[in-house]
Parts: C-alpha cells; sequence; structure tokens
C-alpha cells in the first residue's frame, strides 16, 4: 500500500511480520511496517473480515496486532523495534490465557 | 506517596498546547504536559523536529505550514514545563475538594473571598478565583505502567481527528484517511502505491494530493463530494475569508497545481463506494450522470475534522450541537474554562479552527490559569489578550466560508445504504440502527444498548456522530437534542494490572 | 398517543428489565399494554447490570425469597425459549452453576454457614451446594491466584447477556402490540373512576391500570398511588475488558466472561447518591480483586468502565405491592431485574393481569415499611440509614451483587 520515497535509508529496524523479515526507517511505528509490506493486522471476530491500519493516529483501533506475545496492540501507536515480532490476529485473542479446563 | 503536585496539567503537545505551555511558564506555573506522540507538534506539524532535523529535503514536500511548527517546538523543549511524551491519558478525575477531604493543605489556602468572576463571565462556565487545591487527577499511561498526577488545573487541548466517512466498502484494507497519508510521509518518508485515488471534501484532499504531486506521485482522480450548492452557500461568506492569511489563495494554488499536472477532479460527486475483495480494488461514483469505476490500490478519504472530544465528554463538560460543523463542541467562555471548574479546552478540540487560531487559543487559556491563580492581574491579563483575540478573529475569519464550502452533504454524513458499515468495530450496519430508531429508541446510549454499536475498542470515536445524525435524521429531531453516547473512563484502554497498581491518590 | 387508539388495559411506568419483563407478561396474559418511558440520557440500572442469574445467596432467612428465586432460574429457559421463538434474539443463556470464591478460612467458614443455612431454611425443597477446596477448585477453573482457598459453588446459578435480554423482552413486547411512549419521566398520577392518568412534559397518558417499575423514580411515583416504595441508590462499578477466546466457564459473585467474550470484573457498593461516575479509587480496586482471583487477568485492557445505581430497598427484598387506596395501581421494585426476570414474565404479571399479585408474594408488600402514607403522597417514614461502604466480596449475603 505504501512504499519509501529514498531506495537508500541510513538508519533502520528490522522486525518479522507474521514470521517474515521486515526493514524499515528508525523512529516509525509497527503501522509503518504493516503498510509498506501491504498485510493486515486482523481478521474481526464477528464475520472474519480484513482490516489494515486506517487513521494511523491512534483514534480508530484497527490496527490491532499481537506484538511480542502480547495481542491487542495498536500498531500505530507502537515504536517499531530491532527483533519485535508481530503477529496479526484472526478472531478472538488467546494471548497469555491459561488453557481451558476439562468441564465436568 | 501522594501524588506528584502541579499548577497547570496540558493533555495535548499541538500548537494549543504549546502555546499554552509556553505562556503558562513565561508566568512560572509548574506545568507539566502530556502528549502520546513521542515529540511534540500534535498531528500538523507530526514529526516536525525529525523532518528538520534529518530530512530537510521533505519540508518542501510538506510545505511551509508545516515547517512553522519546528521554531515552536524548539522554544517548547525549552521553556522549562515537564514534558511527558509517550503518555495517554485514560481519565481526568476531579477529587472531593481538598479543603473538604481535609489534605492536601501544601497547596489548598482556604479563602474566605466570595467567587469572583471576570469579564466574559458566563454563569454556566465556572471561574474561581482563589487557591484551588490540586485537587483535579490526571491519571495517564505510559511505557512504565499507569500513573496518577494531581494538578489545580487541566487544559484539554487534544485537537481533532478526521470524521468518518460511512461508505460502502470504507473498511477495507488499503483505504485510509488522508491525515494517515501525511502521517506516512512525515514519520516515514513513505507514500502510497498508485493507482491512488482521493475521495471527500475539506481542505487537507486538496493539501495531500499536492503535496504527493510533489513526491512525485500522480493521483488517478481526486473526488469531491462537495455539492454545489455548497459554493452558492459559502460564496455568501467569503468577504471575511478574503482577507484572512493566505486560505483562499493557498487553496487555489493547490487547485492549479492539480489541474496542470492533469489529475482529474470529480467535483459533486454523488453514491461513492469502494469495492475489493479482500482489499480495496475500485471506487465507484456518479459525476453529473455517468457512472464511474476507477481502479485503485490505495484509496485516502476526508471530510474534514472533528473535536477529540473523549477527554472532555468523560467529564460530563456541557456541550452544544454545531449546526454547521456537524459535530458537538463543549461550552466554553472566550477564555476556554468550561462547565467544569478549574478544566479548560483549547485549540480544535474545542471547535475546529486550525492550527494558528489553536495557538491563539492554548495563550488565552493559559492567561486565565495564571489570573485565576492570581499569578497576574486583571489588567495585564486582559492587555496581554487584546493581541491575541485580534490575531484569533483574523483567523476565524475564514472559517464560515470554509466551514459551508467543505459541510459534508447529509448522505456522506448518514449513509443511506442499509448494508454500509457504521460501527467498524462491532459491524453493525447502517439498516440495523435505522430500524430502531424508527421504533423510538429514545437516543444513542439506548441504541448502544441495543445493538453494541459503540461497544467496541474504539469507543465510539468512529460512529458516534454517523449514529447521533441517523436518529436526528430518522426521528426528525435535531441532534443536539438527540444527544451523543456517554462516554466514560478509561478513554484509552490501559490493563488490569495497570490500574490494579494504580495509587489510590488520597494517601498522605 | 393516537387519540384514535383505546386506552391502554395497563401502563407500565419504566422501560427497564422490570417494566419491558411486566410488559411482556401482561401482553402473554392478553392485555392492551402501554410502555411509558423517560430520555436517552438518564439513570437506567438495566444499562449497568452484572447480567447473572444469581441463586446461591439470595435470601438467607426469608425462605419465600429463596423459592421464588430458585424457581425464577428454573423457569429462566423456558423464558430464553419464549423470547427467542418470537423475536429470534438468543439471550445466551448459561446455567453451569456458580462459584464464589474465599480468599482466608474465615472466610470460607463463614461462607460454609451461609450454604448449610440455606440449605436448612430450603427444607423439603432442597438446596445442593459443595463446598470447594483448593484442589478441587483447580480441576474445574484453570489459572486461580495463589490467595484463593476455597469456593462454594450450587449448580444453580448462570449468566445471560442482560443487554440482548432488555431488547428481547421489548421486541417481544412491541411484536405482542405493546406500545412503546418513550422521552419523559412521569412526574404526577391522577387516580379517577375507572382509571389513572400519567402525566409528563410529553403530555398525558390514560389506563384503566398502571404499574410502577420506574427503579429508583419508584420512590416519587409509589406515594401517588398510595405506596411507600423508600428505594435508595446504591452504586456499583464495573469494569470490562478485551473479548478474548472463552477462558471462564463459571460465573462467580465478582467476574464473569460475557458470550461477546470481554470479562466483567465487580464489585463495589457505596452511597454514592445520585451520582453514577466512575472513580479509580473503585476500579483499581475492583482490579486488585480481580488479579488476586485470576492474576491472567492483569494483562487484559480494560475497554470500558461503568457504574450504575442498583435500586435498594432498606432489606433488600423487592416490592411486589397492590395499592390498597388506589386498587388498579401495582408497584414493582427489585434489584435482581435479570434474576427475576422468568418469575416477572411467568408469575407476577400473569397474576397482576388477572387482578392481584400471587399470594405468595405477601412478604413483599410495601406494608413492611411500617410507614404510614398520607393521601399527598409523602410517606411518614424517614430515610433508611444507608449500611457504611463495604469492600468488595464482604458485604451482606442477601444483598448480592448480581441481578
Amino acid at each position: 500500500m505504501f512504499r519509501s520515497l529514498r531506495d537508500e535509508i541510513l538508519l533502520t529496524v528490522t522486525l518479522t511480520v507474521d514470521g517474515e523479515p521486515c526493514t524499515v526507517p528508525v523512529d516509525v511505528s509497527v503501522a509503518v511496517a504493516l503498510l509498506q509490506r501491504g498485510s493486515i493486522a486482523r481478521t474481526t471476530a464477528r464475520s472474519g473480515s480484513a482490516r489494515a491500519p486506517y487513521c494511523m493516529m491512534g483514534v480508530c483501533f484497527e490496527c490491532l496486532v499481537e506484538i511480542d506475545g502480547v495481542s491487542n496492540r495498536q500498531a500505530c501507536m507502537v515504536m517499531a523495534e530491532d527483533g519485535m515480532a508481530v503477529r496479526s490476529q484472526h478472531g478472538l485473542p488467546a494471548g497469555l490465557l491459561p488453557a481451558p479446563a476439562e468441564l465436568p | 506517596m501522594k501524588p506528584e503536585q502541579f499548577d497547570l496539567a496540558i493533555i495535548g503537545a499541538g500548537p494549543a498546547g504549546m502555546a499554552a505551555a509556553l505562556e503558562a511558564r513565561r508566568q512560572r506555573l509548574r506545568t507539566v504536559v502530556l502528549d502520546e506522540q513521542f515529540q511534540p507538534g500534535g498531528q500538523i506539524w507530526r514529526n516536525v523536529e525529525a523532518v528538520t532535523t534529518r530530512r530537510p529535503q521533505d519540508l518542501f514536500l510538506l510545505g511551509p505550514d508545516y515547517a512553522d511548527g519546528y521554531p515552536i517546538a524548539q522554544r517548547f523543549r525549552t521553556c522549562g514545563a515537564d514534558y511527558r511524551p509517550g503518555a495517554r491519558v485514560w481519565q481526568i478525575e476531579i477529587m472531593p475538594t481538598a479543603r473538604q477531604a481535609g489534605a492536601g493543605a501544601s497547596m489548598a489556602m482556604p479563602s474566605s473571598e466570595a467567587l469572583d468572576t471576570g469579564p466574559d463571565d458566563d454563569p454556566q462556565v465556572h471561574v474561581e478565583r482563589r487557591r484551588t487545591g490540586a485537587d483535579r487527577h490526571v491519571c495517564y499511561t505510559d511505557a512504565r505502567g499507569a500513573h496518577r498526577i494531581a494538578t489545580r488545573h487541566v487544559l484539554i487541548a487534544t485537537g481533532a481527528f478526521e470524521r468518518p466517512m460511512p461508505v460502502p466498502g470504507w473498511t477495507l484494507p488499503g483505504v485510509l484517511t488522508c491525515g494517515a497519508a501525511q502521517v506516512m510521509l512525515k514519520t516515514a518518508g513513505m507514500v502510497p502505491r498508485t493507482p491512488l485515488v482521493l475521495a471527500g471534501a475539506g481542505p487537507l484532499v486538496l493539501l495531500v494530493a499536492a503535496q504527493l504531486l510533489r513526491a512525485g506521485v500522480k493521483p488517478a482522480a481526486v473526488i469531491e463530494t462537495v455539492p454545489a450548492a455548497n459554493y452558492l452557500r459559502a460564496l455568501a461568506r467569503i468577504g471575511p475569508a478574503l482577507l484572512a492569511p493566505g486560505y483562499i489563495s493557498k487553496g487555489l494554488s493547490m487547485i492549479g497545481a492539480l489541474r496542470r499536472a492533469g489529475v482529474p477532479r470529480f467535483i459533486g460527486a454523488l453514491d461513492l463506494r469502494l469495492e475489493g475483495a479482500g482489499r480495496v480494488e475500485s471506487v465507484l461514483f456518479r459525476h453529473r450522470g455517468t457512472e464511474h469505476r476507477l481502479r485503485a490500490e490505495t484509496v485516502l478519504l476526508h471530510q474534514g475534522v472533528v473535536p477529540n472530544a473523549s477527554l472532555w465528554q468523560s467529564l460530563g463538560v456541557d456541550q452544544t450541537w454545531d449546526a454547521v460543523q456537524c459535530c458537538f463542541r463543549p461550552g466554553v467562555d472566550a477564555w476556554g474554562n468550561s462547565s467544569v471548574a478549574g478544566l479548560l479546552v483549547a485549540g480544535d478540540s474545542a471547535g475546529i479552527g486550525g492550527a494558528e487560531a489553536a495557538l491563539c487559543a492554548g495563550e488565552l487559556a493559559a492567561l486565565s490559569i495564571a489570573w485565576q491563580q492570581r499569578r497576574i492581574g486583571t489588567e495585564e491579563r486582559d492587555r496581554r489578550a487584546k493581541t491575541v483575540r485580534r490575531a484569533l478573529r483574523a483567523h476565524w475569519s475564514a472559517r464560515p466560508f470554509l466551514d459551508r464550502l467543505y459541510r459534508p452533504p447529509q448522505a456522506m454524513r448518514v449513509p443511506p445504504g442499509d448494508d454500509t458499515i457504521v460501527c467498524r468495530c462491532e459491524e453493525v450496519r447502517a439498516g440495523e440502527l435505522r430500524e430502531l430508531a424508527a421504533r423510538a429508541v429514545p437516543g444513542p446510549n439506548q441504541m448502544k444498548a441495543f445493538s453494541r454499536c459503540g461497544m467496541g475498542p474504539c469507543q465510539g470515536r468512529l460512529c458516534g456522530l454517523t449514529v447521533t445524525e441517523l436518529i436526528a435524521q430518522t426521528q426528525r429531531r435535531d441532534p443536539g437534542e438527540v444527544g451523543y453516547y456517554r462516554v466514560r473512563p478509561p478513554i484509552v484502554p490501559v490493563t488490569v494490572g495497570e490500574m490494579a497498581a494504580l495509587q489510590s491518590g488520597d494517601e498522605r | 398517543m393516537n387519540p384514535a387508539e383505546r386506552d391502554p388495559d395497563f401502563a407500565v411506568v419504566g422501560g427497564g428489565l422490570v417494566g419491558w419483563a411486566m410488559a411482556f407478561g401482561l401482553a402473554r396474559a392478553g392485555r392492551r399494554v402501554a410502555v411509558v418511558d423517560e430520555g436517552d440520557f438518564a439513570l437506567r440500572a438495566s444499562r449497568g447490570n452484572f447480567g447473572q442469574v444469581w441463586v446461591q445467596d439470595k435470601g438467607p432467612g426469608v425462605p419465600a425469597y429463596q423459592r421464588l428465586t430458585r424457581d425464577s432460574a428454573r423457569q429462566w429457559k423456558d423464558l430464553e425459549r419464549d423470547l427467542a421463538g418470537i423475536t429470534g434474539i438468543v439471550t445466551g443463556l448459561q446455567q453451569p452453576g456458580g462459584l464464589a470464591f474465599c480468599f482466608d478460612e474465615a472466610a470460607l467458614e463463614a461462607r460454609t454457614r451461609l450454604m448449610r443455612r440455606m440449605q436448612d431454611e430450603a427444607g423439603d425443597f432442597g438446596f445442593e451446594f459443595q463446598m470447594l477446596n483448593r484442589g478441587e477448585l483447580d480441576r474445574r477453573v484453570p489459572g486461580l491466584g495463589p490467595k484463593v482457598i476455597g469456593a462454594s459453588y450450587t449448580p444453580y446459578d448462570g449468566q445471560v447477556n442482560p443487554l440482548r435480554l432488555l431488547r428481547a423482552l421489548y421486541e417481544a413486547s412491541i411484536k405482542l402490540g405493546v406500545r412503546y411512549l418513550p422521552g419523559a419521566a412521569v412526574d404526577s398520577i391522577d387516580a379517577a373512576r375507572g382509571g389513572f392518568t400519567l402525566h409528563s412534559a410529553g403530555g398525558r397518558v390514560q389506563a384503566g391500570n398502571i404499574l410502577l417499575a420506574a427503579g429508583l423514580g419508584n420512590r416519587t411515583l409509589a406515594p401517588m398511588v398510595g405506596v411507600d416504595c423508600p428505594v435508595r441508590p446504591v452504586r456499583g462499578q464495573i469494569l470490562v475488558t478485551e473479548k478474548v477466546q472463552p477462558v471462564l466457564h463459571y460465573p462467580s459473585t465478582d467476574l464473569r466472561q460475557t458470550d461477546e467474550g470481554g470479562l466483567l470484573l465487580g464489585s463495589s457498593q457505596e452511597d454514592a447518591g445520585l451520582d453514577d461516575g466512575v472513580t479509580t479509587r473503585n476500579a483499581a480496586a475492583i482490579a486488585r480483586r480481580a488479579v488476586d482471583t485470576f492474576p491472567f487477568i492483569a494483562g487484559l485492557r480494560i475497554v470500558r468502565s461503568w457504574a450504575a445505581l442498583r435500586v435498594m430497598t432498606p432489606d433488600g427484598l423487592p416490592v411486589y405491592a397492590a395499592s390498597e387506596a388506589f386498587p388498579g395501581a401495582y408497584v414493582v421494585s427489585c434489584h435482581s431485574g435479570v434474576t427475576l426476570a422468568a418469575a416477572h414474565v411467568f408469575d407476577v404479571a400473569p397474576g397482576i393481569a388477572c387482578g392481584g399479585l400471587p399470594a405468595n408474594l405477601s412478604y413483599c408488600s410495601a406494608s413492611r415499611f411500617g410507614a404510614s402514607v398520607r393521601a399527598s403522597g409523602v410517606p411518614a417514614s424517614g430515610v433508611p440509614t444507608p449500611p457504611s461502604p463495604q469492600k468488595p466480596g464482604a458485604r451482606e449475603a442477601h444483598v448480592s451483587q448480581s441481578a
């Protein structure tokens, strides 16, 4: 969806998005990485529709992704860092929940 | 542990917040500025420090209005305010007054003075000229967790965001706001992939199109949803606008640039829809009776901005419906004092006026606060305010024209199609809401209880105005009478763990 | 109202869970009903509801109330089925039983005593419960924090989606011909031969009979028909987390997971007058209790918080009153509008439709408040002393958080 104006960028960070490496300039949000790759952030719990960043300023809450194991983080409000693991979310997050019990 | 104490907490480091901080520090008020971004500038001057120092070649792309933000940001950095970036405020709490609680004695000096209101006093607005305690608490979260600070006055300067533009397909990946494209350009030096289409109404559509053109990206089209009737209505107000510094000439030069580059503009477009499987692929609309379909990989939408109101709404500040700007505005006096004592609102979050007007409003708010805290006298306050008010009036003079020219038509504010999504978070469509409204649901809160519209993570920011106007339209009521969602804190998410660890604020 | 339409047999004042359940029940019994309701921005307990169908600690010392609650819980699946049949809306009823966690030995002993008392007072009707130790709890409930030492369990408790319940009752009532008249609160009532007139800023409504289900508004309205209804507001705050996959299968007194996936965390009880604002002090206390119960909750985000004003009588029991001075006027009030919804639809409303309250509800009459009511409508009784604010979990057992 978006591309860089410049071919060479001096200072970059590399993170992974759904396991694939992605390199972006320093001091940008995780949402920039999603838009550079043309990735979606998530699919909705109700209808499974794909959603991607929309407002880029923390108002719309569309860009919810899992970052380093923590789900439902607004990608546009988190700065991208080297080695960050970003995963798109599908359905309701399980995150750090305990395993379900056996019901009687 | 007692929370940290301040004279003034400013929420937002955009033009209004920075101007208020500069004036507050001139008066030696102990000031904290909380902003959720990591550099000052708000949205209009987003990332201006980094661009100016590290990518100055991009200043040309973004234009002189953007570059103007840098010297202000620099002065803000050195004015002595406690500036806390990356801080998201989720609640403001008015504590029982320090006098009643018998605590906070260091800040409160109970006085037997009678209520002393100044000129421009509004009976609905509470201005008390006495030494109030630091009994307004601001709760915010940063990378280290949740925190609470105590302050005597709070200035909300949270700016604006783009009003929702509920057209069919607006939730598709690849559809973003014009402002989002500016954020990509300002923070990352990135531009949209083509084919690119911009659609909507408002100066930002032209501005972003012009900026992208300068960056070498030629939009496939600019689709303007402004109806022809708006031009006639706006012309009646063009007089003062012509005298306002540069607004009209800037617009005309952007239009000229688009024409020279051969970018087609479709004025008065109707029936805008976006289509695609899994991401946006086409833009459809009707123009002068002809149906158009354009291929697009990226679509940028914009139809004006509205106050970022959640914080002052969560405090129950009196609000009124602005029928021209089609949004709710807080009831404030000429200084920004609201109906909640000790709380002021300045800049676009009080009503859209633009960056220059926001600078003035921030300064006026700080002058009033300094006067209320008895740092300056009435004469000095009014003398200083005089020049600021003159500038403010000049910057406001183009607003009646711009507001009427770019007022989105009703069909773009309340989608006529039943299948169009109104609440993006909970995927509630217009048809369901209209049906409930037709059956006399009393207002947006009952609507929310029945349909889940407004219960998602965005807390109604992208659907609230649509829902208010949908109910108003269906039930033939005034939107101001219909009202808005009851906004409750936390206005941004805070974890249960952070909340559990929050100091209670009344320990001594 | 359209003057050409006939006056309703019953005008129900109040469009909350109690009002709509009564309206639905009356309509099912063949009566012509109108619901008169106030505007949108109003104190509405039904919008601030925990959503439990809660039984286990309702009515110690008052076996008739225990029985009422048990009967309602038993009939709840019939209510869900009826509503789904008429409206297509499924209220999401789950009745797996419920837990009350205990955090120290004293609490565990007190809870055990309470459960035994409930069982004794149930008599022949029976009351099943289990006291679960930590080992037994861990098998059924993963993720408990170290401070939880045990819990009481009964199979009768459950949960439902209260907003969907409200909508389903509303839709079902409309389908059965109930008329909805929202927009202005009733401020006075006239009684004349053969009927009543309700006055509000929106106009007048006349009906042969009236049923006051106006929550806190009953306090001023009920005396107008010669009934004392000394309800007072008790504020309760709730935190709602983001939606996650199903992880809590049993509702507990302060915690449950909704069918949408969010966790609801309660509870608090405060005297705050008519202030339904949220405070961080309450929120922090609720958060701490939730994290003590299930540490994993610490990582979940609070996306919403609200406070609502419970409608409490001095003894916590409902009011089901038929006015003696003004026959045809009824007053209904309770703080468990969800749990008792089935009883309201299947038992109370049909009784009223046929001219009187069921006899087994006499303990809920308003005369128990011991006030003499003057004709002007202002009760002679004073304001009951409110109990002091209590910490979450340590409250009188019969005044349950749930509704």
